[in-house]
Parts: C-alpha cells; structure tokens; sequence
C-alpha cells in the first residue's frame, strides 16, 4: 500500500470523524465566539488537529477537538483584539463582538471568560455532570465546579440587571 | 431561587445558541482557514500554495501580507543595523565570516539560558522531549504550582479577555500553550468567586524558575486543595 493511499484512508477516516462532531463543535462553538465566527473557529480548530502530528494517537477525539475549538476561541479574541484595533485606527464600521443578539444577552456572554462560557454550553445545553465536562475539556472536575460557580455568580447579577 | 438561576440560565443558553450556523465542509489538509468577514459569503479555504482566494483567485489574505510586510521589515532592519555597524566601525571591520550551515542554537546544544522572564519573550529554542502536565509541574511547598523547564518557554505575556487578565505561556511545541485564568503576572492579582476575592501572585524568578503563588484563592479555599491554584494545559 502505498503512502498515497494511507493518506487517503486517515483523511477518509479524519472525515468521518469531522461529520460526527461537526454539529456539535459548531454549537459549542458559537456558544464560545458567536454565530458569525462559530464556523471559522471550528474549521480552524479542525485542521490544526488533523495536522497536528500527535492526531493520530489521540484516543478521545471528540475532547480533543473540543479543546481545540476553545483554544481557537482564545487565539481568535486575541487576534481580534488587534484586529479591532487596527481598524478603529483605520476608521472603518465597527462590526461589534456578536452584535447579532440582543443586548442583554450579549452583555450576559461579555461577562463570562471564555471557560466560563464552555463550561455553561456544556453544562446547560449538553446537559453534560461536572466529570464529563472537565474530560471534554481536559480540566479537572475541580475546576469545572470553580468556572461553574464564577460563571454562575455572574450571570446571577447580569441577569437580574 | 437556585433553580430559577438555573432556568434562566437555561434560557440564556438557548437564546445563544439558537439559530447556531451549520458545520462548514470537511478542511482539507494542505489548506488554510482564513476569515470570513465579507458578509457577502467568501469562501473559507485558501490555498497555501498559490496563496490566493480559492474561489476569486484575486489578491493575497491578510495573513500573506502580513508575513510579506514582517519579512520586508525584517531585512530592512537588518540592512540598517549592518550599515550602522560599518558606519561606526569604518576601516576597522574584519572581512565577513564564511556562511555557515550550522543549525540555529537550541538550549540543548549549550546556547546560554536568557535572564529573566523579560528575556523569555519571543524566544525561538526548539523543545524536545517535552512532557504533559506532570512533568512540566511540581507542586510547590509553599502553594501554587512551581513550573519548570523555562528553558523551553517560548513566550509569555497577558492578554484582557472581557476584563479578565489571563496569562498564557507557550512553549517551543507547536500550538501548546498554557492559561492561567485570572491571573495578573508579576503583579499581585485578584478575583473574585461568589462574593469572595482571591489573590494571587506569579513569580518569574529565574530563566528556569517560576512560582504561580496563591495567596488566597477565592474558590478553592472552600476546597481540598486549599492552596493550589488549578493550571490549566490547552492542547493542542
């Protein structure tokens, strides 16, 4: 068998494994960064994995891409940070932080950090105990009762603003 | 009143994830993904080799540019700081030094450690042998986390994410890095957990040696690991 069709079979396989979580890694996604950048984290997030020379001894793929994905989320606030920052210089519209929602929902999401906001997805939406979120994320089940309660303790005031 | 926090929690999870967009195609290897701000729909995917739009095949990305404009930067400071040697040295420069082909000093080929935290930054040493969490970690005996292997760190510096100091380092491995979630570096932090503040204290001390210290941690005082604060490893 040759090195081409190796390749052939990981990528058919890497493709199977994308259509089986790519759903759910949108949703968290955009959960993390928004609709409008959901998808560029995820595709991002994918093909740094798949890359990425350890991929083919990950066991747990679906916690690997899911940490991926935040990894990504967090690279992408940084670069918009600067991204912003350059364009206020420039003068040019300001495209706000997920301005496709109300706002008092987005005021809610501005006040978590972006762990906050994984674990809430995860706990809230997935429906996912304390030990299976920390797995996913690859975090201790003490710090996913840490960001829980911060995440908690915050929405607690936003939402009853 | 906790399960109403949690049904309206609930709802707000809904409102943000509702509508959420539908997967984008399978990446391919080979590609790379570059933003989508146009509203009008760009295709995501370029092409690394030819560096164009896939879809226009106009223009270079943002990214392309901005690697062409640091490399253009790059050499044009080296060019100056070339002439502004012979400027100042004039008659008395010795004939150029042959190429050489040896490969760049890594910490493991007796490169000396940078001093200081401030000279861990932009750092480009090649890791080797890099272990997980265990082996990059020792607890330490006065609290906190004691991280080793500075050698090999790479970068680090903070960054604001809605309001909140997170300190990331990252070592030679490619897309490694670690957080620290509220965290302020080199200064006395704080936070605050369900009405408690926490604060802490990060220590670069050495090139080799660094203390994350937790004076107090908001948290986890209430928790068995009372003194320790969690140091959280992203991968990839």
């Amino acid at each position: 068998m040759g090195v081409g069709a190796t390749n052939q079979r990981e990528l058919s396989s890497d493709a199977e494994i994308y259509a089986t979580y790519a759903d759910d890694l949108v949703r968290f996604a955009t959960g993390l960064v928004g609709r409008s950048d959901a998808q560029d984290v995820v595709s991002a997030a994918v093909l740094r994995s798949i890359s990425s020379k350890r991929w083919s001894t990950v066991e747990n793929a679906r916690a690997y891409l899911y940490q991926a994905v935040v990894n990504q989320a967090r690279n992408e606030f940084r670069d918009r940070q600067r991204r912003w920052a350059k364009e206020l210089r420039a003068a040019v519209d300001d495209r706000s932080h997920m301005s496709e929602y109300r706002p008092d929902v987005l005021e809610a999401v501005k006040a978590l950090s972006l762990r906050q906001r994984a674990v809430v997805v995860l706990s809230y939406w997935e429906g996912l105990p304390v030990s299976e979120i920390g797995e996913r994320l690859g975090i201790s089940e003490g710090a996913v009762r840490r960001h829980l309660a911060r995440a908690r303790s915050r929405l607690r005031v936003m939402l009853d603003e | 009143m906790s399960d109403l926090l949690d049904r309206r929690i609930r709802l707000f999870v809904e409102e943000l994830l509702e509508d959420a967009p539908p997967a984008p195609p399978f990446p391919q290897p080979g590609m790379v993904v570059v933003r989508s701000d146009d509203p009008t729909g760009r295709e995501h995917m370029l092409d690394t080799k030819r560096n164009k739009d896939s879809m226009s095949g106009e223009g270079r990305s943002r990214r392309g540019r901005t690697v062409g404009a640091l490399a253009f930067a790059a050499v044009l400071a080296i060019a100056l700081l070339i002439g502004a040697v012979l400027f100042v040295a004039g008659d008395d420069v010795p004939p150029a030094a042959p190429p050489t082909t040896a490969a760049p000093a890594t910490p493991d080929e007796g490169a000396p450690p940078p001093e200081g935290a401030a000279a861990l930054v932009g750092q480009t040493a090649r890791a080797s042998g890099l272990g997980t969490r265990p082996d990059r970690i020792e607890f330490g005996t006065e609290g906190g986390y004691v991280v080793t292997d500075l050698n090999r760190i790479v970068d680090t510096g903070t960054y604001t994410i809605d309001g909140d100091e997170i300190v990331f380092v990252s070592d030679a491995t490619e897309g490694v890095r670690w957080f620290v979630d509220d965290l302020n570096p080199f200064t006395a932090g704080q936070n605050t957990c369900d009405g408690v503040e926490g604060r802490y204290v990060v220590e670069f001390d050495s090139a080799t040696h660094a203390t994350l210290r937790v004076i107090s941690d908001a948290c986890l005082t209430r928790n068995a690991a009372a003194n320790r604060l969690e140091l959280d490893l992203i991968e990839p």
